[in-house]
């Protein structure tokens, strides 16, 4: 696909926003596109081992596909709101393949803390129950988004934010712990 | 049964919101007649007392060890170019084999560092020097297309030029002289051409050269080695991979940016040097023992390590070492002048070519890259030859004999004979005037199939009019036997052997 200009995107993610899925489609795929090349690049130009924030690679690739134009915090926030999405993908997609390469079951995140791929199940199996309250985990762990931006991001007041986040980490948990 | 969900999350979202005291009576009054809603919400505020900080530290990617080669980028699209394969990684990083969609031919994309694309005035220098470079229209210097900003990052666009490297070549051995100086004459003429308009290569290695279909070579990547980004850290890096690069660096270019057009024939002599010897004089185990010895190693007389190779030769490569750049040809044209005056040297010197390259260990070894097709054409010219005559002459005397016989096997065996070994050496000859042809070598692998199927009724013919003829003439039916034999032997395993030293790529 072709990467549209700056203008475009930005349209495009407003679209997006307001619930057109194949404008959600579209935008998502260019900046998946984009964000591979980033973390491609990152990865190579860190020393193996380096943790590298997600957020700051979703931020690198904005920059990149929005150009320098002075962004509104609500395009910066529907922005990061795709990106999210998209770093869960990169990021599961990562853990697939090492965990392919280790011909064995992913044991968890290189430091022990999260069996990437099992959160990433979890995820899914809580947009089922909530759609809402899972997007609000992906914004918020995978995108670094703050309770306002992921307001501005999906047009909900912050309060509720506030609880999807609470309630989405609180089922998440429960869900890796094992329990039903 | 099923929960209300939105009802689950609405008590939940009110009990966190309360001091933990308050939340007992308060779930109490909220599920008091809801028993199910109430135990999972008890419980999922169990896991929200105990998840701790679970999930706020925002995700990472954690970069592993595993090389990143760029393969992940086949198939994806840089603007107007879609990337079909990695060609290398070098230090100044991943070059793309990629099809340009306006035009459907291929490039080469290189990303271009980001020191270089950020400063402009150097950008313009760079664009310069590859439109200069490119409206040279040198056969032997690939051609640079220009300098393309896509998305943000500049690519390198240059002509994709199908081949084998020179690397190939200097593996597998020592060369023949003959295809040393012919190399070096075509390179040099491209250096010379190159220094004309001001521009140095600055990185001539063996991974630059390539030989072209028709056995010619071209000179690659000019343009990214431009001068003030060979910065000393970039000429002298750490690792091994790299070390085989620095080892073809000038003593003043380890010092520091060079802008001596020189330099490039120091590059020029140690790529000769080890051609013609099978290996680099200045190779060492690590890069510190090469830049030590590029500094101060005089290495030995080429004739002091291969007898075979002509004083002057040996003499021009050995004055392109010289250290001091003073003390080299004072240019690029000089030491073409030199190769060209060998050249013609051995051309008058003798004729039989096909011998000398056939001795050679280097030349004509299968699968290396064919120095120079002129000079693997002798064998494959003289093996024309000798099939067309040795197929006329025996076909003649299967006639003479078959045809003056009696029996229908003898006149069948007759004109199959006369009328195969015609169509053969009809061929043949038809190959002997076109071989010059620049499209010559595919048409030649086409044909290929016919002609062998043509040489194998030949022989079998041959074959069957020897054991007709035996019991009359036992001595000429031998004769013909063997010549029979022979043929069949010849172009089922020789003849493509000759052909892929001959036409190099038309066996790829």
């Amino acid at each position: 696909m072709n990467v549209p200009n700056p203008k475009a995107l930005v349209a495009l993610l407003d679209a997006a926003a307001r619930g057109d899925i194949t404008a959600h489609h579209e935008a998502l795929s260019v900046v998946y596109d984009e964000l591979r090349m980033v973390v491609a690049r990152a990865v190579k130009r860190e020393k193996p081992g380096t943790q590298i924030p997600a957020a700051q690679l979703c931020r690198e690739s904005m920059a990149r596909l929005l150009g320098d134009q002075i962004l509104s915090t609500v395009t910066e926030a529907q922005f990061m709101a795709v990106a999210s999405r998209a770093v869960r993908d990169l990021i599961a997609e990562r853990a697939l393949a090492a965990s392919r390469q280790r011909k064995g079951p992913a044991a968890g995140d290189e430091d022990g803390s999260v069996d990437v791929l099992a959160l990433n199940r979890a995820i899914e199996l809580l947009s089922q129950v909530d759609p809402r309250q899972a997007r609000v985990v992906e914004l918020r762990y995978f995108g670094e988004m703050s309770a306002e931006a992921c307001a501005l991001a999906l047009g909900v007041a912050e309060k509720t934010i506030d609880r999807d986040w609470a309630i989405g980490r609180a089922w998440l948990y429960r869900k890796l712990a094992g329990r039903p | 049964m099923t929960l209300n969900w939105q009802l689950v999350t609405d008590v939940f979202g009110g009990a966190v919101e309360r001091s933990f005291e308050d939340r007992v009576p308060f779930l109490a009054e909220e599920c008091s007649r809801h028993d199910a809603l109430g135990a999972e919400v008890a419980e999922l505020l169990a896991a929200y007392d105990q998840m701790g900080d679970f999930l706020t530290e925002p995700a990472v990617i954690v970069a592993e060890a595993k090389k990143d080669d760029g393969s992940q980028n086949v198939g994806r699209k840089i603007g107007p170019y879609e990337i079909e394969a990695v060609l290398g990684e070098g230090g100044r990083g991943t070059a793309f084999l990629a099809t340009d969609a306006r035009q459907h031919r291929q490039v080469v994309l290189k990303k271009i560092g980001r020191a270089l694309a950020c400063d402009d005035v150097a950008r313009a220098a760079l664009l310069r020097e590859a439109k200069a470079l490119t409206d040279l229209k040198r056969p032997q210097i690939a051609g640079v297309q220009g300098i393309e900003e896509i998305y943000g990052e500049y690519y390198l666009v240059s002509e994709y030029v199908l081949g084998a490297n020179l690397r190939g070549l200097v593996e597998s051995g020592p060369v023949d002289p003959w295809a040393v100086i012919s190399i070096g004459r075509q390179v040099a003429d491209a250096l010379h051409a190159g220094h004309a308009i001001g521009i140095s290569h600055n990185n001539l290695k063996p991974e630059n050269i390539v030989f072209r279909e028709g056995g010619s070579v071209s000179v690659l990547d000019y343009g990214l080695a431009h001068t003030p980004y060979l910065k000393a850290n970039e000429a002298l890096p750490a690792g091994d991979a790299v070390a085989v690069s620095i080892g073809y660096l000038s003593p003043e270019q380890l010092e520091g940016p060079s802008t001596d057009p020189r330099s490039d024939l120091f590059s020029l002599g140690v790529m000769l040097y080890e051609l013609a010897s099978g290996r680099n004089p200045f190779a060492a185990p690590a890069p510190a023992g090469t830049i030590s010895r590029i500094k101060t190693l005089q290495p030995p007389a080429l004739a002091s390590v291969r007898s075979q190779i002509p004083a002057a030769l040996d003499h021009a490569i050995m004055k392109c070492l010289e250290k001091d750049p003073q003390q080299r040809p004072p240019d690029a044209g000089a030491v073409s002048e030199a190769l060209k005056a060998l050249e013609s040297l051995d051309t008058a010197g003798s004729g039989e070519d096909e011998d000398r390259s056939m001795s050679s260990p280097g030349a004509t070894k299968p699968g290396a890259a064919s120095p120079s097709a002129s000079l693997a054409r002798g064998p494959w010219f003289s093996h024309q030859l000798i099939v067309m005559v040795a197929m006329l002459v025996t076909a003649y005397l299967v006639w003479q004999v078959e045809a003056s016989g009696s029996g229908v096997l003898a006149m069948i065996v007759a004109f199959t004979t006369v009328g195969s070994a015609a169509a053969s050496a009809m061929m043949r000859l038809q190959w002997l005037i076109q071989s010059g042809a620049d499209d010559f070598a595919p048409r030649l692998k086409r044909m290929m199939p016919l002609v062998i199927g043509i040489d194998l009724v030949a022989s079998a013919s041959l074959v069957l009019a020897a054991l007709d003829m035996s019991g009359r003439h036992f001595t000429l039916g031998m004769v013909v036997a063997v010549v029979g034999t022979c043929l069949a032997v010849a172009v089922m395993f020789v003849e493509p052997a000759k052909m892929r030293t001959a036409f190099p790529t038309s066996a790829s």
